[in-house]
């Protein structure tokens, strides 16, 4: 079976003052329908760069994305409007990824808004059904973010990006913000709704302690480059590049 | 959160009391026909009713052509208020608009807009007014608030393209962007609202300039025409009688004085509340 996502070759460049940054260099990455691909780098390696390149939020410098089968980087107005459908994104901070001026139900509902996906009426039971999914409550719809923990706020990002049914999730950071008993509630909730809806992950994280447990496969990056690709298990075993190594050491380990 | 900027608004003492006042102005200018004693224009008597002191009949006294002062005050509201919040109206919105274009389209429109908030800036209001009066002749009430609005529009501009363009970097928009968004959706659904409050800060502060500015221009009499009275030209009566009766300027000078100092407080609190709220988020 062909990959959901396959990037050959690409690159993305940001022009400053102090020149031309490659902050993804010469990436080729596959990523296969319902697995999760945990991309891991210290920061600034460019792995946020790439997620963003991915669902095309970032302008790319050469190289190719494909979805599915079709060149991303080349869709225009309704195609590109079908992709975003089918990939969604879930940021790091939900402090600064939820409009802190709208109501929790807005939020959820932009995308069916955008999409035209129900009327008016059916839209407001898909919030409340998305809402409970994620383990809200319905009646969370008529409240503000910041009257919701760290936690509450990434499942409302998290409704927010499944409320266009999408097939594929780039999760930017989507825990590194939470407390570690938080942490593990999210990522059961993932999970969870991996499984549920056949869900295809692409999980960015900056150590390697968080993927262990969710990750098929984790590439390692590293000024850019992914040094190392590897199933979880024989990574942990027995990694070969240098930057994995010292990522691995750096986990935290209780010896009992 | 704007939401709370809004409610810190309504539960700070003096930006209710600016409100109010702001208000009571307002009503005086829309009730004036039935709350003026005197036809503001009618000289009963210019030989025996001119310049007469404050009494209960002529509250404020009467004017060198016999005319009462408080009616002519209450009418001119509607005529110098009306200016003003045209042209803020005005202002306001064209800065809205032309920022919010130069910051999410960029490139050569943003340029272009800011080549001419420039100009603008270089050219000063008063002598540009006086050039066209001059040039035109007399200049009708629409053409100030064309003038004064137009020419007004910077500071929002500027204002709107600085925070949309801190906003556009931000990951809620860019979230809105990988829902599929347009470009129009993002500013009308998430930009606008965000920059709502600091619009009403710059609305606050042009209301504020344009009423002493309409006022200075009826005052040199270039601005609103007699026998129509205005502030500006009811000052303009009253100043020639300052020695003999001092009285004719005490009502133009506190109407423009109170209005403007509530725009000003309301504007102050405003900015308060926004800094509060930035601080807090």
């Amino acid at each position: 079976m062909t990959p959901l996502l396959e990037l050959r070759d690409l690159v993305v460049a940001y022009r400053s003052a102090a020149g031309v940054t490659h902050a993804v260099d010469q990436v080729s990455l596959d990523v296969a329908r319902g697995e999760t691909l945990a991309l891991v780098g210290e920061s600034g390696s460019g792995k946020t760069s790439l997620g963003r390149a991915v669902l095309r939020l970032v302008p790319t410098t050469s190289g190719t994305v494909r979805f599915d089968g079709s060149d991303v980087l080349a869709l225009r107005e309704d195609a590109l409007r079908a992709f975003r459908r089918r990939a969604q994104v879930v940021f790091q901070d939900p402090n600064a990824s939820l409009d802190p001026r709208m109501r929790v139900g807005d939020i959820v509902r932009e995308g069916i808004e955008i999409h035209a996906l129900a009327s008016p009426e059916q839209a407001e039971l898909r919030v409340a059904r998305l809402l409970e999914e994620v383990g809200l409550t319905p009646s969370d719809a008529s409240r503000h973010p910041h009257e919701f923990s760290g936690g509450e706020r990434q499942r409302i990002a998290i409704a927010r990006a499944l409320a266009v049914e999408p097939e594929f999730l780039v999760l930017d950071e989507a825990v590194s913000a939470l407390d570690l008993l938080v942490r593990a509630q999210v990522l059961d909730l993932l999970a969870r709704l991996q499984a549920a809806r056949g869900l295809t992950y692409l999980f960015i994280a900056h150590d390697l302690a968080v993927v262990e447990r969710i990750a098929t496969r984790v590439a390692v990056m590293h000024q850019g480059r992914v040094v190392e690709c590897a199933p979880t298990a024989e990574l942990f075993r027995a990694p070969q590049a240098p930057v994995t190594q010292a990522l691995l050491a750096a986990i935290p380990r209780i010896d009992w | 959160m704007a939401a709370s900027t809004w409610h810190r608004l309504r539960h700070d003492g003096a930006a209710r009391g600016a409100a109010f006042v702001l208000g009571a102005v307002a009503a005086a200018a829309l009730l004036a026909p039935w709350l003026s004693p005197f036809d503001p224009t009618a000289q009963p008597d210019p030989v025996a009713l001119r310049l007469l002191s404050p009494s209960w009949a002529h509250l404020f006294g009467t004017d060198p052509f016999s005319r009462d002062v408080l009616s002519r005050v209450l009418h001119g509201a509607r005529v110098s208020l009306g200016v003003a919040a045209g042209a803020m109206l005005l202002s306001v919105t064209l800065g809205a608009a032309l920022g919010a274009l130069a910051a999410v389209v960029g490139g050569w429109v943003d340029a272009a807009i800011g080549g001419l908030v420039d100009v603008l800036i270089a050219m000063p209001r008063l002598l540009v007014v006086i050039a066209l009066v001059a040039t035109f002749g007399t200049l009708s009430p629409w053409w100030l608030v064309a003038l004064i609005g137009g020419s007004g529009w910077l500071t929002t501009a500027r204002i709107v393209r600085a925070e949309f363009r801190d906003h556009l970097q931000r990951e809620y928009v860019l979230a809105a962007r990988a829902l599929g968004a347009t470009r129009w959706r993002i500013v009308w659904r998430h930009l606008l609202p965000a920059v709502a409050p600091q619009v009403a800060v710059a609305a606050a502060l042009a209301f504020a300039a344009v009423i002493p500015l309409e006022a200075a221009l009826s005052f040199v009499g270039l601005g609103i025409q007699p026998p129509l009275p205005s502030w500006g030209n009811i000052l303009l009566d009253g100043t020639d009688y300052l020695t003999t009766a001092w009285w004719l300027v005490l009502a133009p000078v506190a109407a423009v004085s109170g209005t403007v100092g509530a725009a000003l407080v309301l504007a102050d609190r405003l900015r308060a509340a926004i800094a509060d709220e930035e601080r807090e988020a």
